[in-house]
């Protein structure tokens, strides 16, 4: 019989997969921590707990020795063994974590995984402990003091039926304190509980057996039923007080109630079946060997797991669930909070020039850098409430990896670094699908087939790589491969013969620009572009996910080598620093992050290259892009302001009016009924109350750096 | 795997039970185990909080609830269903590691506890003792699949 069906018993074993090296890497770290203090309880209780998900886990799976060896650990892992062992203890635990690792990896591949003999003995080294106890025959007492036996016959004499129970507790039973309490709230039902041995202060640390005497109206048939608590009670006694006590009590004889026999056989029949579970198990796992091996993702999941975050060291107690909107109210009221600082600071600039000589000028200075900072701090914290690791993305590209792989019958290996790289909530939602799609991309049409890397000189498998990292106030998510790279020629071609590119543009196209085609509309849903240059359905989305984002996305692409699609998105959303500048006398911004640095140059130091205004800035020859949209416009002082920013891994100059500096700005989102342009991204407001509006630079660049483009081709 | 006689509610339907685990595998594995004593499961809840909202909406006849989870551990999730509803059977499910827990989440309510690696015959026994007089076994035996 089988629980799982193949499908499903795969897709478990991915999913186990996954989260025991999670797992294994929080083991790896707990028992470096318990190394360092290994009388931290703790500690001790977090790798406990991490071994025991590991056996549950394990042993749903179908793999029993894995869950064996984690069940004796987890017995080890006591603090009474902690005591006794001190750092042996933490060395079993890192002992085990690499004996699991092997393990798993001998499962992926369905080999006979190591038995594991060095932990085995190290655990039985630590719990060295006479494990076998006889079964001992149920000897009841009922030894009540005086005033019990009073409370006993008084209750007799009221009419109550009054029980002598006596419960043996079930050798299996590990737990024996929670045994007692279960027993505890059993008697509680039957009636009232006029005694009870042992009582609350005994320590039942090695109970065996329970007496109690309780007074009610339940029959003697009821509360034997009641009483009869499978796997914690093995053997029950009831008697009637007065009756027998004192006989049983004296001869000392072992007795044994007929009603025990069935007892024992339920726990034998019990033992007995658990002897049978390897069968079940087998049936589980059987139907995981017909899986495919197309797809080998050992390398991905090994390298994914030496910088996996330890997720649960992060998962302490004291979590707490709040509503995505609190979180947003709070931030709004920061960004309300930030604009009344700007207020502030402007007020306080007003005074100063007009009573430069007050002595309250500078208790106003001390005072708002205080709050200033606190505001600092205030911001971060909010914003950081909303950060979530990349890993909560990424995790499910080795599943989305090998499903593509598998169906167009390549090898692919996906690796990934800088998961634990945080990421803001919203942000990492609406980069799921574009990543999804990239990758997917990767594997479906920048990875060859097996064949061709092997005539290519490339190793049959290839490599999908997912990485993020900080840049400055951006996060970078970067999706590449090993495979074939994207053909430029072929993509302008086609992006000619669909009537978006004009020959003469053809002729002096950038390479971005080339490259940058894919995202077009119009040319990613042509199949024929697809199969030639690997790339297409869907890449303007990509790019109109990227916009909303205010990210941007970028290409690198070797033909032969791989191509990498590098996405910055910023930490945030919601406020962002600027450069704030004027162009024809309205004030715009540009967030700080995409400028690179601010430069002067006079009118001759501009050339004219293929219709483009361009200036050379040491390596660079920047684009220039006249936001006032007049390329002749007479600079101040012969000279002009030249913002450079950085557009993905291209760089262009804004030449720009007057700049007026930096400041935090709140992003205020611009209905889009508000505004038809793509060209702002938002809008804020300052201190003093201006207006002003945040440039989306991605279409900025585009919109105008075209107009130039046409404009110079036509003239 | 043994069969079970179909353990039933008194009036012949099945037992419905809410599973709460916060690994997928334990819920599964013990959702299979009572769907094969003839339960239903009508709830599935990986931490404490969903638990609380999964018993509202569905009140289930039995929960099999996990002691540690993210979110809120199994402990209090038990105390909060049982305070709401007094007559709610909730069996704790966890391994010897968290005695102190069981022994606390049986103080707050809880029927019963069964120590993991879930076994189903163990389970089997105690859903029959915590549903006591309001469950029926039948004499058909559980499918075979």
């Amino acid at each position: 019989m089988n629980f799982f069906s193949d499908e499903r018993a795969a897709e478990m074993r991915d999913l186990f997969f996954e989260s025991a090296m999670e797992l294994l890497q929080s083991m790896n770290e707990v028992g470096l921590e318990l190394e360092k203090h290994p009388d931290n309880k703790e500690t001790l209780r977090d790798v406990r707990r991490t071994v025991h998900t590991l056996k549950g886990d394990s042993a749903a799976c179908g793999f029993q020795e894995l869950s064996d060896l984690a069940h004796q650990l987890e017995d080890a892992l006591t603090p009474e063994v902690a005591a006794k062992a001190g750092p042996a203890l933490a060395e079993a635990v890192l002992i085990a974590a690499d004996t699991f690792s092997s393990m798993l990896s001998a499962y992926r591949d369905k080999l006979q995984p190591p038995a594991g003999k060095e932990l085995h003995q190290q655990i039985l080294a630590l719990t060295s402990r006479p494990a076998s106890k006889v079964i001992p025959k149920l000897q009841a007492r009922f030894a009540w003091s005086e005033y019990e036996r009073l409370v006993i016959v008084d209750a007799q004499d009221r009419g109550e039926n009054v029980f002598n129970i006596a419960f043996s507790i079930d050798p299996h039973c590990p737990m024996r304190a929670a045994a007692m309490q279960l027993i505890r709230n059993v008697l509680q039902e039957c009636g009232r509980v006029l005694a009870i041995v042992p009582d609350q202060s005994t320590l039942t640390h090695d109970l065996d057996v329970v007496e109690a005497v309780v007074a009610g109206d339940k029959t003697q048939a009821w509360i034997e039923r009641k009483c009869r608590i499978p796997s914690v009670v093995s053997d029950l006694l009831i008697q009637v007080p007065g009756e027998k006590v004192a006989g049983e009590n004296g001869s000392g004889a072992p007795h044994k109630p007929e009603s025990s026999d069935d007892v024992l056989d339920i726990v034998e029949h019990v033992t007995s079946t658990l002897d049978a579970e390897p069968e079940l198990v087998q049936a589980i796992e059987r139907p995981t060997h017909k899986l495919p091996t197309a797809t080998r993702q050992e390398p991905a999941e090994a390298d994914a797991s030496q910088s996996l975050p330890n997720k649960f060291a992060a998962m302490n107690e004291n979590l707490l669930r709040v509503d995505a909107e609190r979180i947003d109210t709070v931030m709004n009221l920061v960004g309300e909070l930030i604009i009344a600082k700007s207020m502030l600071h402007q007020a306080a600039g007003e005074f100063d020039k007009r009573f430069p000589k007050d002595q309250l000028r500078m208790k106003f200075s001390d005072a708002m850098a205080f709050q200033a900072r606190i505001m600092n701090d205030l911001q971060k914290a909010v914003m950081k409430i909303r950060m979530v690791p990349v890993e909560h993305l990424f995790r499910r590209f080795p599943r989305v990896v090998r499903d593509v792989a598998k169906s167009c019958g390549k090898e692919v290996t996906l690796m990934i670094t800088g998961q634990d790289t945080d990421l803001d909530k919203s942000i990492l939602d609406m980069l799921a699908e574009p990543l999804a799609h990239l990758v997917r991309n990767s594997v479906d049409h920048g990875i060859e087939s097996p064949a061709e890397r092997i005539n290519a000189g490339k190793p049959a498998v290839g490599t999908v790589r997912l990485a993020a990292y900080h840049q400055g106030n951006q996060i970078v998510i970067e999706a590449g491969d090993d495979g074939r790279g994207i053909n430029r020629e072929r993509l302008v071609a086609k992006a000619m013969e669909r009537g978006i590119l004009t020959a003469a543009d053809a002729a002096t196209i950038g390479e971005h620009e080339a490259l940058n085609l894919i995202f077009h509309p119009g040319l990613s849903t042509a199949d024929e572009v697809t199969a030639i240059s690997g790339r297409g359905v869907g890449m303007d989305v990509v790019q109109a996910v990227l916009d909303r984002l205010k990210g941007t996305v970028s290409i690198r692409t070797t033909p032969g080598k791989g191509t990498t699609f590098q996405l910055k998105v910023p930490l945030t959303l919601a406020i962002i620093k600027a450069l704030l500048f004027r162009v024809a006398e309205r004030m715009y911004a540009v967030p700080l992050a995409a400028v690179v640095e601010i430069a002067r140059a006079s009118q001759s130091q501009v050339h004219r290259v293929d219709n483009h205004d361009v200036i050379q800035m040491r390596e660079d020859v920047l684009p220039l892009i006249y936001l006032g949209g007049n390329p002749q416009q007479p600079a101040v002082g012969g000279k002009m302001f030249i913002v450079v920013i950085a557009l993905g891994d291209r760089k262009f100059g804004l030449v720009v009016d007057r700049l007026v500096g930096e400041e935090e700005l709140v992003i205020k989102a611009l209905d889009d009924h508000l505004v038809a342009t793509d060209l702002v991204s938002g809008a804020s407001i300052l201190g003093d109350g201006t207006v002003v509006l945040i440039l989306n630079l991605s279409s900025v660049v585009s919109r105008l750096g075209k107009l130039q483009m046409t404009v110079g081709a036509t003239a | 795997m043994d069969q079970f006689p179909l353990l039933l509610r008194k009036d012949r339907k099945p037992i419905r039970y809410l599973v709460v685990d916060d690994s997928v595998f334990a819920r599964k594995n013990v959702a299979k185990m009572v769907e094969a004593f003839g339960g239903e499961i009508v709830g599935e809840a990986g931490d404490g909080c969903t638990a609380i909202t999964e018993y509202d909406r569905a009140t289930p006849d039995m929960v099999l609830m996990d002691i540690t989870m993210p979110q809120m551990e199994g402990i209090e999730a038990a105390e909060r269903i049982v305070r709401a509803h007094p007559q709610a059977r909730i069996v704790m499910v966890s391994s010897v590691g968290y005695q102190e827990n069981i022994v606390a989440a049986l103080q707050k309510g809880a029927r019963h506890f069964v120590q993991k690696p879930v076994k189903a015959e163990i389970l089997y026994e105690v859903i029959k003792y915590v549903m006591g007089d309001d469950a029926v076994m039948s004499t058909a035996v559980a499918q075979e699949s």
